[in-house]
């Protein structure tokens, strides 16, 4: 039974800025969910650090917001105990591509069926405008005073080295658009990354909706083949002039799940917890004699 | 819940500029029905409330605190989109 | 004279020639003939090359500790015979590969039994050269006269998924290699070995695979890990069951990922743990608090090393004590078994489960190198399965979560701190949480007064737990001038040196060490001089229950060389106190 935009209503108001980002990826969430006909009891949002990690206190689901750097890991528990649940990671470019990089990495390679939603701002914003890895070379903030000094590092790109299975690109200036990538990447079975192009009002001058709005196209506008990986790694590589938006690659493998045979009689979490048999017990001992 | 535009609006702008989705649209100079103000479309608003940040004249409420005598402009700012020019007026 | 089953063997050679198999398979065949033992490995850090032994004591009463001296050693090398030699007791049998480097005049003139055997000889006549080590045994075998039977079923069993062909091999090798020792060596060595007839069948086993009978027992049905010494063998364990008993494991990429997804899988109705050492609980220290924070089960097993840093990979140590107890910002319950025998290791492992999940906090099981990988026989019976309860607190069933009204509430304020607990799933129970602090809904909250009350709703949990914490094990007289203070691993040499110091000393023995059981230690440790025996530099227990008992500790025994305590440790520091 679907949930409602009421079901997914949350009272607690946002503590983010006016005119973040981050309303437009709550929105689209929100959309994706009730598009794709979930509920919210279905729902598990795991959530990292930072502001649009605060994402699960917004939305009527169940949510656990976690430490910087970890949702991934803690998805994946949940995960392996209740393949039943619907996960979703939301966490910020720092929380995703500074500490939780190897996770990230991970992830994908492990295709576990989660859909990780990527906040990129450029930008550290709950802790006041450092810079974070997914910030242009020579972006100016407290903490890379010579501008930073990195070659930025890119979600859609590291996704597809890592054998990830589904990666997307939305913008949190076009909802509606990213409400359809966020639906397609629930109902893709295995990792699917959405990465989220977002500014941060407040702290990044230099990204800004008008410098996404410049440079951002729909790569289903140019004939792009989501099933071509190499062309998806060459869209992958524009940035600076030209910002691709959409489904860069999506293709089906085994997901982690599948391929436990344990976890195919059903779910961990959902099987009635009962002591050994004495059946068990004697193998068990005769391990050991 | 979506931010609406109320009958303080004086046309001056900035909601638009600064509305992260574009969902804020004037309506036409000197027409009758629409011309007085700029509308929101409720259905694309994220009520990030930038909108309501920037009014000089205060003239923006989200939909439950819309007050009482304003309270006609709700349906005033979807009528724009859907009976009058909508997103074309741009 | 003869003396009878009451001896210990020691293989040594180096990294790869097969100590740890030899040794495993000997220990076997002595237990199949009804004998007692403790085995004691010890390994370096490396795959070749080095010294490694593996020690079995041997007896026909229980045993519980090593012994440092040797009656009978195997040097599979040159190296190892030098390494190990002094242990030997004089006129104590060393059984080597007649080509190996050795004067056996040197050997005699020095106390020792040479007793040099043809072994690789007798490997390539009967089978294959890399059949020596079962020459070996057969060798020792034969020595101390030990039914050769007991030898054959074990190596029928080790080498039956190598086929027919090996097993008749090594079988004729073991049998040659066994009457050519036995005629040579057997009549002028003083210790046999005989089985015991009507002997019950035991199990010999190591603490960690206590620990994992116990938690899958205790209805453990997911692990993760990164691999560890001397924790690795838990998850391993686990791994060759995951069909037969259902569960799921997970090798993880890092030890934060580990913990992570236990705490994941726990969050979402699944009994989980993460195995480690030191090094990885260093790293998993953050998403305790987490764990802690949110009041989401966890048992986490923390096999302690020699530390700091990679330190000693290979050896024991009981250095971590402190550091478990505090680990993470913050203020937030957890609690501390340190099971000190095999036996409670099982105990613990189903135990453990129990309390994460009543009191929805970790646990952590300390448990070291000594205990993790030492092998005792011990009674079928001693793993009580029957005992064993699953007992899951106040986790909300099928029918209660259809009761509910309202918002539901994942942290209510109750009395004693434990708030119903439904997973994720049910339309009636859909909430979020935060490692914020938060309401009793879940969200994020500053506001003071709510602080102060989650504050102490999470300790009160520390209170409401302490009825579950056991009281010190005692052992020896009610009375004694010593008692003899330990914590884990110890109890082993401790008894041990309770038996041998006839009425001197008693031993007081800690197993579940917090919330501290500071009422009954105080009532254990009343009369005598307190001696806390730990294998650690700065004397943490000794730390620990000054702080919780005010007690004055009057003296201790330290030992932080990556060794385990000897029964002589411990006697001549009794000794020394002159009491």
């Amino acid at each position: 039974m679907a949930g409602s935009a009421q079901d997914y209503a949350s009272e607690v108001k946002p503590t983010w800025c006016p005119g973040c980002g981050n309303y437009g990826i709550l929105n689209a969430l929100r959309q994706a969910l009730i598009q794709v006909g979930l509920a919210p009891h279905q729902v598990f949002i795991v959530s990292g650090i930072g502001c649009g990690s605060k994402l699960p206190d917004y939305i009527h689901a169940n949510g656990f917001m976690t430490l910087h750097g970890r949702p991934l890991p803690i998805a994946t528990g949940a995960r392996l105990a209740n393949p039943g649940l619907k996960v979703i990671t939301v966490h910020g470019d720092g929380d995703s591509m500074g500490l939780g990089m190897g996770h990230f990495i991970h992830a994908a390679r492990r295709n576990i069926e989660i859909v990780d939603l990527i906040q990129n701002n450029q930008i550290y914003g709950l802790t006041k405008g450092q810079y974070s890895p997914t910030s242009d070379p020579g972006f100016v903030t407290s903490t890379s005073p010579e501008g930073a000094l990195e070659a930025a590092a890119n979600p859609v790109a590291l996704a597809l080295a890592a054998g990830g299975t589904f990666v997307a690109r939305g913008f949190a200036g076009d909802p509606r658009h990213l409400a359809d990538l966020i639906a397609a990447a629930i109902q893709h079975k295995g990792y699917a990354l959405v990465e989220i192009l977002q500014p941060c009002v407040t702290f990044n001058r230099k990204n800004t909706y008008d410098w996404y709005r410049k440079r951002v196209y729909q790569l289903e506008d140019t004939g792009h083949d989501p099933g071509d990986r190499v062309a998806a790694f060459q869209k992958a590589l524009e940035w600076e002039e030209r910002i691709p938006l959409g489904l860069f690659y999506q293709t089906r493998r085994p997901t982690y799940e599948e391929q436990v045979s344990v976890l195919q009689a059903g779910p961990l979490a959902t099987r009635p917890l009962e002591k050994l048999t004495p059946a068990q017990v004697d193998n068990l001992r005769a391990e050991f004699m | 819940m979506a931010y609406v535009i109320t009958g303080l609006c004086v046309r001056d702008g900035s909601c638009a500029e600064v509305c992260p989705v574009e969902c804020i649209v004037p309506g036409p100079e000197g027409d009758p029905q629409w011309g007085m103000a700029y509308f929101i479309n409720p259905d694309d608003c994220i009520e990030c409330g930038a909108c309501a940040n920037e009014c000089p004249s205060n003239a923006i409420f989200p939909e439950d605190e819309v007050p009482e005598e304003y309270k006609e402009w709700i349906a005033k700012n979807r009528a724009f989109y859907e009976e009058g020019p909508g997103y074309s007026a741009r | 004279m003869t003396i009878v089953n009451d001896m210990t063997f020691q293989i040594a050679g180096a990294a790869g020639q097969g100590v740890e198999s030899s040794g495993a398979g000997f220990a076997e065949a002595l237990a199949k003939g009804g004998l007692h033992l403790f085995g004691l490995q010890d390994y370096m850090s490396r795959i070749r090359g080095g010294l490694n032994f593996f020690q079995i004591r041997v007896h026909e009463r229980p045993l519980y500790a090593h012994q440092e001296a040797v009656h009978l050693l195997l040097p599979l090398n040159e190296e190892a015979l030098e390494g190990c030699r002094a242990q030997v007791v004089k006129g104590g049998g060393i059984i080597y590969d007649e080509n190996l480097k050795v004067d056996r005049r040197i050997l005699a003139g020095q106390g020792y039994t040479p007793m040099p055997v043809p072994l690789v000889e007798i490997a390539r006549e009967h089978g294959e050269r890399v059949m020596a080590n079962t020459a070996a045994l057969g060798a020792a075998a034969g020595v101390v006269e030990y039914s050769y039977e007991r030898l054959a079923d074990v190596i029928r069993q080790n080498f039956r998924r190598k086929g027919g062909e090996v097993v008749a091999a090594n079988l004729r090798v073991a049998r040659a290699a066994y009457l050519y020792a036995r005629e040579r060596y057997a009549a002028d060595f003083e210790w046999k070995l005989a089985e015991v007839p009507g002997a019950p069948r035991r199990m010999v086993l190591s603490g960690n695979q206590a620990f994992a009978l116990g938690a899958v027992a205790g209805g453990c049905r997911f692990i993760a890990a990164y691999p560890m010494t001397p924790a690795t063998s838990i998850i391993e364990w686990m791994a060759r069951h995951e069909q037969q008993l259902g569960l799921v494991t997970k090798h993880a990429e890092d030890e934060i990922a580990a913990i992570c997804m236990a705490i994941g899988a726990n969050f979402a109705g699944v009994r989980a743990m993460a195995a480690t050492s030191g090094g990885g609980f260093s790293l998993m220290v953050e998403a305790l608090g987490l764990a802690g924070m949110c009041e989401v089960p966890l048992v986490l097993f923390e096999a302690q090393r020699g530390g700091p840093s990679t330190g000693l990979p290979t050896r024991t140590e009981q250095s971590d004590l402190l550091f478990v107890l505090h680990a993470s910002q913050g203020e937030f319950p957890r609690l501390v078994l340190a099971p000190g025998t095999v036996e409670e290791c099982f105990e613990c492992g189903w135990r453990a489960f129990n309390l994460a999940e009543k009191y929805q906090t970790p646990v952590i099981v300390l448990s070291d190198q000594l205990l993790a990988s030492s092998l005792r026989t011990i009674e079928v019976e001693a793993l009580d399965f029957d005992r064993v309860v699953i007992d899951r607190g106040k986790l909300l069933g099928q029918e209660e979560l259809d009761a509910l009204t309202g918002p539901y509430k994942r942290h209510l304020l109750t009395d004693d701190g434990l708030s119903p607990r439904a997973v994720p799933g049910h339309p009636k129970a859909v909430y979020a949480t935060a490692s914020d602090e938060h309401d009793e809904l879940g969200r994020i909250s500053e506001e003071m007064n709510n602080r102060r009350k989650m504050v102490q709703k999470r300790m009160k949990k520390l209170e409401t737990a302490r009825q579950e914490i056991a009281p010190p094990t005692c052992y020896g007289p009610a009375e004694a001038a010593v008692v003899l203070v330990g914590w884990g691993s110890t109890y082993g040499v401790l008894r041990e040196a309770v038996d041998r110091l006839n009425g001197q000393a008693r031993l007081v023995h800690f197993r579940d060490l917090w919330p501290f059981p500071a009422q009954a230690a105080a009532e254990a440790l009343r009369g005598g001089r307190l001696l806390v025996v730990e294998n650690n530099y700065t004397g943490q227990f000794r730390r620990l229950l000054q702080s919780e008992t005010c007690l004055q500790v009057d003296h201790t025994l330290s030992r932080y060389d990556g060794r385990p305590f000897s029964v002589d440790d411990i006697l001549t520091r009794v000794q020394e106190l002159g009491v």
